[in-house]
């Protein structure tokens, strides 16, 4: 069975913003096309709207020139369209074959019972066409990530998608695996499957696609055959030419240097990462999903395993080298989960406030806290950073996204961090409070912290970062400060372009 | 090589249990004499029985990762039953007691699947709410069972396999086919392994659960209607204490606490042997009866460790 899937002027506004905007795409029977565009400009919103998830306010979808109602998830499922999500679902103690069918297990001769053998026949020839040797009956916690993701492929294989859809679908695998992948990709292809292969790797989709499509705020800004194009089109085209000049805002020129790392590395992600913390100065580091980003924060710190490398630290004094414990006792780690890692949610503000400076209140031999100046400290931080909240009293549960995040930067205030590491700091919060925690960053710097920054939001690492360092595949690929750091070049350093046509 | 090895770790998780069974065995027929006979294979088999009817439903709940703890006091309202029903045919009082425990399973499984209620808590507060039931109606005091239904207790296959036992792994069997062969078994594995993924990608999770419920409490009430017919009488102490052997049972069976992984055949049924084992081998050597609590609770703590290990390699 093949199919062409064509999607007609679909638009699609949530409260406050247009999701998408008119946006037309056709791919072909045989066909793969690469969907690209920066976070936030739309891609998710049409692919939802193909899952059945949501319903566009205006234009429809056709598949082989019949028009298709998408109302719920199962009609996606027999209009012959499947995802492959980044994040995959599968039962780890289940087996293969029991994995792929079990929505539709199929029954074997006594009542109530599955037939397995047929089962895993049918998962067999699935994975079969795939060119893939995993047996189906194997339990599916016993398979690498890359084997997993094979095993949800031919899932929909099997189910007799025509339409399939890939969700940046390389992001965690090994080198050999994403060659296996495209190997697959390309006979899905051969068998005139239509594939849209969503990606923020360019090479990946110069190598992999026939056709691109570019969403930027929600608008198809230019599709056409890869062939056709080149790397630094299609990041304009992400980018857009309005917004990569310059930045108005004085960048800071960085003190003396205050952490020092040398050759970090970590098998098989971090290759070697050389990188400066100075005093007063908010370093950007900027990458893909996928690049090391989080990895190289989580093995300076300890949090995961570091193979080599090492890390000098400088006091007033003088450098020494400085252990993973030490680091993580001297730095505010903002982490990207504020919810799960950042707060205690079921607490109230002011006892959040000064969860990790109660050494402070500690008072007299028995160690007894002093509750009136927690609170006394906490009312005055919601003061200095404004933080909307019923009360200091409240449960941090019941705040804002912008209000919890400022909540989480209070309590790190409080210590006084030498080193402060942002991990996305503005992820769902409002522009409002994203503008103050920007100012925020920015005043915590002039007072001297070394301020990390990680955010996949380009405008932001535009609009905050002091000095910008670019990391590609586990290595610092570039380091641009001050005029030179523009939205259209972080870009195209993240994705590897500079060498190739800029 | 580090494949094999990570291989043998695997399997010495994995079945390690079943040597330590069989060294335990060993160990006891070399230091006791009257451990390797047929008479007390007969009397470690009797001791078993009670344990497996209850342990075999307890594993299906432990598979979907949640916990029965009323099975105890649910076997014990099955005896009052037993002992209400005691002038009528042994089939009908029988089927009276199970079918109490089916309405006591069902309404364990409503509450957890459909209410939404933590299953350790309302199965804790349950158990105390049905022992309290059925104290009301025997009014602490020991009752008589029916004259059919103890002779049935007394009944030798062959003159020598009580047929207790066997109705008890008869039962431990047909949970176990249901548990691999059928689709609602397949369910219970997929829902002890991710809740949330199972009702995304559509299993009917409350309903399986319920189910589960529902057979564990049959089981409870086997393993009460098994006991009272052995003895000829319900005694006050039916099930008291067991949910917790049970447990212990299950899990050193190698059936997850965090659901998703386990077997009534051959796990639980190991798990209950060792335990009867262990009891009956220090009994022949005349060891104070004194030391098996903490013989078995050394092991349950043992068992759960393992859980915990088990757990940790597969979500790394």
């Amino acid at each position: 069975m093949t199919a062409t899937l064509h999607m007609e002027g679909v638009t699609k506004a949530f409260p406050g913003v247009k999701a998408l905007d008119c946006v037309s795409i056709t791919v072909q029977a045989g066909e793969v096309m690469g969907l690209v565009g920066v976070n936030g400009a739309g891609k998710s919103t049409l692919m939802n709207v193909l899952g059945g998830i949501y319903m566009p306010e205006e234009g429809h979808v056709e598949i082989n020139g019949r028009r298709v109602e998408l109302r719920r998830p199962s009609d996606a499922d027999e209009a012959g369209i499947a995802f492959i999500h980044q994040e995959l679902l599968y039962f780890p103690t289940l087996t293969v074959a029991e994995n792929m069918f079990i929505s539709r297990l199929p029954a074997g001769r006594l009542p109530f019972t599955v037939d397995k053998r047929a089962a895993q026949n049918r998962a067999g020839e699935a994975l079969g066409q795939l060119g893939s040797a995993i047996r189906p009956s194997a339990p599916m916690e016993t398979l690498s990530v890359g084997e997993k993701q094979v095993v949800e492929i031919a899932r929909a294989v099997a189910q007799g998608a025509d339409i399939v859809i890939f969700d940046e679908p390389s992001s965690s695998l090994s080198i050999k695996e994403k060659d296996a992948l495209f190997a697959i990709v390309r006979k899905l292809k051969a068998e005139g499957k239509a594939i849209i292969y969503i990606s923020h790797f360019l090479d990946e989709i110069e190598e992999l696609c026939d056709s691109y499509a570019v969403l930027r705020n929600g608008r198809l800004v230019g599709s056409g055959s890869v062939a056709t194009v080149t790397r630094s089109q299609i990041v304009e085209l992400i980018v857009g030419q309005a917004m990569s000049g310059p930045a108005a805002r004085k960048r800071k020129i960085g003190g003396a240097p205050r952490l020092t790392l040398s050759g970090i590395r970590r098998d098989g992600i971090l290759h070697g990462i050389d990188l400066e913390f100075k005093r007063g100065e908010v370093l950007g580091l900027w990458g893909l999903l996928g690049s090391g980003r989080t990895e190289l924060i989580r093995s300076i710190l300890g949090l995961d395993p570091m193979h080599g490398g090492s890390m000098t630290f400088n006091d007033d004094g003088g450098s020494r080298p400085i252990g993973h414990r030490e680091l993580l006792e001297r730095t505010a780690y903002v982490t990207e989960n504020r919810r799960t890692d950042g707060l205690f949610l079921d607490e109230a503000v002011w006892k959040n406030i000064s969860a990790t400076t109660l050494d402070q209140y500690a008072a007299g031999r028995m160690r007894v806290l002093d509750k009136a100046a927690e609170e006394r400290t906490a009312i005055s931080m919601i003061e200095r950073l404004t933080i909307r909240t019923p009360s200091h009293r409240a449960r941090a549960a019941n705040l804002s996204g912008g209000n919890q995040q400022k909540v989480v930067f209070a309590k790190w205030l409080n210590r006084k961090p030498e080193i402060l590491i942002l991990d996305e700091p503005t992820r769902g919060v409002d522009v409002g409070a994203k503008r103050e925690i920007g100012e925020l960053v920015e005043s915590l710097a002039d007072s001297g912290s070394s301020v990390l920054l990680v955010t996949s939001e380009i405008e932001e690492m535009v609009a905050l970062a002091d000095r910008v360092a670019v990391i590609r595949d586990g290595v610092i690929a570039s380091e641009a400060k001050g005029e030179s750091i523009t939205e259209a070049d972080l870009m195209a350093a993240a994705m590897g372009t500079e060498a190739a046509d800029a | 090589m580090h494949e094999s090895m990570i291989q043998a770790k695997r399997i010495g998780l994995e079945y390690g249990f079943y040597l330590l069974l069989l060294a335990i065995v060993a160990v006891f027929t070399v230091i006791s004499n009257s451990f390797l006979t047929v008479s007390n294979f007969v009397q470690i088999a009797i001791a078993s029985t009670f344990l497996l009817a209850a342990a075999a439903g307890l594993t299906l709940v432990l598979v979907t990762g949640e916990i029965d703890l009323s099975i105890g006091s649910t076997a014990y309202v099955a005896a009052t039953i037993v002992y209400l029903t005691a002038d009528a045919p042994a089939g009908l009082s029988i089927a009276a007691a199970l079918g109490a425990g089916l309405a006591i399973g069902l309404f364990n499984g409503w509450i957890v699947a459909y209410l939404g209620m933590n299953s350790l808590l309302a199965t804790l507060g349950l158990m105390i709410a049905y022992r309290g039931v059925a104290l009301v109606i025997t009014e602490g005091t020991v009752k008589q069972a029916g004259e059919g239904l103890a002779d049935l207790g007394q009944l030798k296959l062959f003159g020598v396999i009580p047929l207790i036992f066997l109705t008890a792994l008869a039962i431990l069997l047909v949970f176990q086919w249901i548990l691999r062969k059928t689709r609602l078994g397949t369910y219970w594995l997929a829902i002890g392994n991710n809740e949330d993924s199972a009702r995304k990608i559509g299993v009917p999770v409350r309903r399986a659960k319920l189910a589960a419920y529902a057979l564990c409490g049959i089981s409870a009430a086997a393993s009460g209607t098994l006991l009272a017919g052995y003895l000829g009488e319900i005694t006050t102490f039916t099930g008291r204490g067991m949910e917790f052997q049970a447990v212990a049972a299950v899990v050193i069976g190698g059936t997850s606490l965090f659901g998703g992984r386990g077997s009534a055949f051959p796990g639980t049924l190991a798990g209950v042997l060792l335990l009867i084992i262990i009891n009956n081998g220090l009994g022949t050597r005349g060891v104070s009866p004194f030391v098996y609590p903490f013989v078995a609770g050394a092991l349950i703590f043992f068992a759960i460790y393992l859980d915990a290990i088990k757990n940790r390699a597969r979500s790394s």
